[in-house]
């Protein structure tokens, strides 16, 4: 039958191994500093309180992505949030990268509508292969990869640049 | 290089330093409290202290003891329970509990419900698409999480979780992976059960590997809205009633019903009170799958000890579907259906109980007349099996 699940970890160590991984998808999901920051938190602390068993690292890591998507999706689709400012407009949607050339490509991808944003972002910058974001995303690997494709597609035409080439 | 810019951009993607002080700070002050054992040690020692010391005083009350019989229904109508309890004489009730207010809703199903009944199939899908499955055997692993799951009346989609081990976060989880639209989680819904669905089938396999339940086992089938297994022997021999109280000593993991198995080429005494669904067998689209699956099990899951009346029996008329025969075990048969019929694909396996079943063998093609009720099991498992008969060519 199943095998044992194990915890695993300290505290500690799994969030500085994952915490650019929470903190990126929920900048990614929701466009807000200040938003991601509340899901890193909720994140591990629903880690913490709940102490979900893994059977291994990958599946850890797949936990961890599931449910920053499912508390981003919270906090963006909350009564509270649709009735008050939109993401675009809001005063900390700007990511300070240290190049500046850094901050545009991310402004591109931010501006992506979120069918392909996440994708592009797994895909780039976590460098999730198409199984994976599958996975996390809960869609086929074909849909990833077509979605993958219309995100380059659209930031090329951005960018006017290749920064997002093929695999 | 990109992927050096992409990682450098990653790196830099990290939480404010508030957020991660106040993060440490609310974990330092959220400690997880541990597990106050040693209260619930102390009583469990006590009770288990009381019961060893009270069972040899039960039995030397009550004398030499005959072994414990599981509780039987008769399908002609007579509700018989020799099981030693009286609160055992009425078949077990269901131990799923309801906690949807819509998980029963009534009504007639219309072209929206159908629309939302595929939709429930859909949830279905993706719960089934997330176990794995083992590669030599074809057969889902279920977690010991998970209880069955069943698609609603309303088109809605309920899945039952073991009580011990539900959780929110595990319903968060869930509610993840079968609803990756927010406006599907209204199709969701859960019940506790008291059994994983892994436990119900290896007491099936237990049931098909105990030599005095298999010799007189007309059919055995989990029925995964009630959290239990159904069996039907063909007479309540003593061996077997005593081998089933001692696989289910709650008595509530069987419901027993004893009566000969419906067949094509003899008239019985088939209650309508008893069976509800209609031998006439719905039709199938010809293009269906697990989308097109009824949505709701047939009622003889919930009335198998409400047989009063013997009415004039029918002849069930059933549906026909081709297959090849896969695997028998005991007087169970998997086999692959060979021909799209009956609410069925080609290549689809399907499990059922069937007394001749060892006169077949693998390879041997078959037709199967059946209810027509698909349970959504994996490998399916087919409802009222009425005849198997080795096809020609």
């Amino acid at each position: 039958m199943n095998e044992p699940l194990r915890t695993g970890g300290d505290p500690e160590d799994i969030i500085r191994l994952y915490a650019s991984t929470v903190y990126g998808l929920a900048l990614a999901r929701t466009g807000s500093a200040a938003d991601a920051d509340d899901v890193f938190q909720e994140v591990f602390l629903v880690y913490h309180q709940s102490a979900p068993r893994f059977r291994d690292e990958e599946h850890r890591k797949a936990w961890l992505l599931r449910t920053t998507l499912n508390l981003s999706r919270r906090i963006t689709t909350s009564t509270w949030r649709r009735k008050t400012v939109p993401l675009e407009e809001r005063p900390d949607t700007a990511v300070p990268f240290r190049d500046p050339e850094e901050n545009r490509i991310w402004a591109a991808v931010a501006a992506l509508p979120e069918e392909y944003r996440l994708p592009i972002y797994l895909f780039y910058f976590q460098e999730l292969s198409t199984q994976e974001i599958a996975k996390a995303l809960r869609l086929r690997p074909g849909t990833v990869r077509m979605r993958l494709s219309r995100g380059r597609d659209r930031l090329r035409e951005s960018l006017k640049g290749e920064y997002f080439d093929e695999p | 290089m990109n992927r050096d810019r992409f990682r450098s951009m990653q790196e830099q993607l990290v939480p404010s330093p508030g957020a991660q002080a106040a993060l440490k700070e609310a974990l330092a002050s959220n400690h997880r409290r541990p597990l106050r054992w040693k209260p619930y040690a102390a009583v469990a020692a006590c009770a288990a202290l009381v019961l060893v010391a009270a069972i040899p005083l039960v039995r030397s009350l009550r004398g030499p003891q005959a072994p414990a019989l599981h509780s039987y229904t008769m399908t002609d109508g007579q509700v018989i329970a020799e099981a030693q309890e009286s609160a055992h004489v009425q078949a077990p009730a269901g131990t799923a509990q309801e906690e949807s207010a819509t998980t029963e809703a009534s009504g007639q199903t219309g072209t929206g419900e159908e629309l939302s009944v595929q939709a429930g199939a859909a949830l279905y899908d993706r719960l089934m698409a997330s176990f794995p499955t083992d590669p030599d055997t074809g057969e889902r692993d279920f977690p010991a999480w998970y209880g069955g799951s069943f698609l609603r009346e309303d088109g809605g989609y309920t899945v039952i979780l073991v009580e011990e081990r539900d959780t929110p976060a595990l319903r968060e989880e869930i509610a993840g992976i079968v609803c990756p639209e927010e406006d599907e989680e209204s199709l969701l819904s859960f019940q506790t059960g008291r059994y994983a669905l892994s436990f119900l089938h290896e007491q099936l396999e237990r049931l098909q590997e105990s030599e005095p339940i298999s010799s007189v086992l007309a059919a055995a089938i989990v029925l995964e809205m009630e959290n239990r297994i159904e069996v039907t022997l063909t007479e309540p021999s003593e061996d077997a009633l005593a081998e089933l109280a001692r696989l289910d000593p709650n008595d509530d993991v069987f419901t027993v019903l004893v009566g000969q198995r419906p067949s094509t080429e003899e008239e019985l005494p088939v209650s309508t009170d008893s069976f509800t669904v209609s031998h006439e067998a719905e039709p199938f689209p010809e293009e269906n799958g697990i989308q097109d699956l009824p949505s709701k099990l047939p009622d003889i899951q919930q009335k198998s000890g409400a047989t009063s009346n013997t009415t004039p029996a029918v002849p069930p008329t059933g549906v026909t579907v081709q297959a090849r025969v896969l695997k028998v075990t005991g007087n169970t048969m998997l086999v692959e259906v060979t021909v799209d019929g009956a609410g069925l694909h080609a290549e689809d396996q399907a499990t059922f109980s069937w007394p001749e079943a060892a006169s077949f063998s693998p390879d041997d093609p078959v037709s199967i007349s059946f209810s027509g009720d698909i349970m959504e099991t994996w490998p399916c498992q087919l409802g009222n099996v009425y005849s198997v008969a080795r096809a020609d060519g």
